[in-house]
């Protein structure tokens, strides 16, 4: 068992040297990295939220128009057999939706949660002590093996030699042979992993992206309606007052299509590209790896607080 | 606004038709519905400026007829927008159920897993490290017993 181990210290060293590859300089990019989509959830969280509000104000005011019947589901809501009790709308075209509207990007969340997890588990890894600790615990053990000789030659009489210092060198050494294996793990498990990641990672942040520019429609359609009833508005009172709240109106709405979050999941995939890239001396410089999480970073942080703020923006019920 | 919902109708009759379809199918499906409400979303548009612009260039306001038209028209709108919204929410859960995603789900659990194990690797090292401190302690100490007792000599044999 320790043969094995040892034999397999010895290869991952050598591996490594001849690579000349370190984890630590790594640090950095992967906690940015991990940071950033940890936004980029918070952001998809939102938009799962916001096309529930959207979807739920427009089944609402076709109930209250009188244009779709509210009713339990079918088997449901009674007092024998009944294991749930949900409401549906059904229109007079006989389609039939669930009322409250369920949460639509279930599995989307579930798999930005995967890419979050696989974020964090970058993190833990290259962040991981274990050198530090095995350091320890090799010290120890020399400290013991040297207290131990000492013993044993005190125990030969007063007047017997000090036990010559041997734990620092072999216990260096020992731990430069583990910190190097330790180094060489964690390399090869960065590298393996953002190699296996890199197409998911990709498909998924531009099947995010395309969701998000669906998902805007909610918001819209909101106010894109909102510009046209301001401008009918103004003919009815020509007023300064009125051509203020039109004028804000459309501002409001051109901010909003000027800040879609479609780029910054494209700047997620960009970002994990280089990542990986970089990992695998695939001609991408440690310093352009850096530069494009960093870009994610920013777009992430700003874009996690435009989304949070859009719920100010753009009201929860449409008018109509 | 009849059209606007046949058109968000066929869209998802189109989807329902082929669930478990692939998000290039979704898309293409979605896009195609959305293209059919944005004509129709522009002629509403260029008829309400038509009535606006008609009258400005007379230099009047609106008739009576033309403000009914307009609020008419204004309400189409908004029904239309209405479809817009359905399509964006339909389309999102379309795609959040596709297979494409299951697909990444299981790719990226997969990836999690390994770099569990290599994080569960590392914690191995440190385990094997730790014993041995362990061992060469208990070791330490029982030398020095066995140190202490060859010099003082065991008792009942001296």
């Amino acid at each position: 068992m320790t043969v094995r181990w040892l034999s397999q210290i010895l290869t991952a060293t050598t591996l490594l040297a001849a690579t000349a590859c370190s984890t630590a300089e790594y640090g950095k990019p992967i906690n940015d990295f991990a940071a950033a989509t940890a936004e980029a959830e918070t952001v998809l969280a939102e938009l799962n939220t916001q096309l529930v509000e959207g979807y739920g104000a427009v089944l609402e005011s076709t109930i209250l128009s009188g244009r779709g019947l509210v009713e339990a589901k079918a088997g449901e809501c009674l007092a024998v057999g009944s294991t749930r009790c949900r409401l549906e709308i059904l229109t007079r075209d006989g389609e039939r939706r669930v009322y409250p509207p369920e949460p639509p990007l279930t599995q989307m969340i579930a798999l930005m949660a995967q890419i979050n997890k696989y974020a964090a588990n970058l993190k833990a890894l290259v962040e991981a002590d274990t050198a530090k600790q095995v350091e320890g615990h090799v010290n120890a053990a020399l400290g013991s093996a040297q207290n131990l000789a000492q013993t044993v030659v005190t125990a030969g009489g007063a007047s017997s030699p000090p036990v010559p210092q041997f734990a620092t060198p072999a216990g260096a050494a020992v731990n430069w042979v583990v910190g190097h294996y330790v180094d060489s793990v964690k390399y090869k498990g960065l590298q393996d992993a953002t190699a296996a990641a890199k197409s998911p990672v990709r498909n998924a942040a531009q099947l995010f992206s395309v969701t998000a520019g669906f998902a805007s429609r909610i918001a819209r359609a909101d106010l894109a309606s909102d510009a046209t009833r301001a401008t009918t508005t103004f003919d009815g009172d020509k007023s300064k007052a009125s051509l203020a709240a039109l004028v804000q109106t459309a501002a409001k709405y051109d901010a909003f299509l000027t800040a879609g979050p479609q780029q910054m999941f494209q700047n997620m995939a960009a970002a994990h590209d280089a990542l990986a890239d970089s990992l695998q001396n695939q001609g991408l410089s440690y310093a352009a790896a850096v530069a494009r999480i960093e870009t994610f970073a920013a777009e992430a942080k700003k874009l996690s607080k435009i989304v949070k703020d859009l719920r100010a923006v753009v009201p929860a019920k449409p008018g109509g | 606004m009849a059209r606007s919902r046949s058109t968000v109708r066929r869209s998802t009759a189109r989807r329902s038709a082929t669930q478990g379809s692939t998000v290039k199918e979704i898309v293409a499906a979605a896009t195609a519905a959305e293209n059919e409400l944005g004509v129709l979303e522009l002629k509403l548009d260029d008829e309400i400026k038509a009535i606006r612009r008609t009258a400005f260039l007379e230099d009047r306001s609106l008739t009576d007829a033309e403000n009914a038209r307009q609020t008419e028209l204004v309400g189409m709108l908004g029904e239309m927008r209405k479809a817009v919204q359905v399509l964006g929410f339909m389309t999102a859960e379309g795609l959040s159920r596709s297979k494409d995603v299951q697909d990444l789900l299981h790719r990226m659990e997969a990836v999690n897993a390994g770099l569990q194990d290599d994080l569960a690797k590392l914690k191995k090292i440190q385990k094997v490290a730790e014993t041995a401190a362990e061992v060469a302690d208990a070791l330490a100490k029982a030398g020095e017993k066995l140190a202490k007792l060859a010099a003082e000599g065991i008792p009942g044999l001296g």
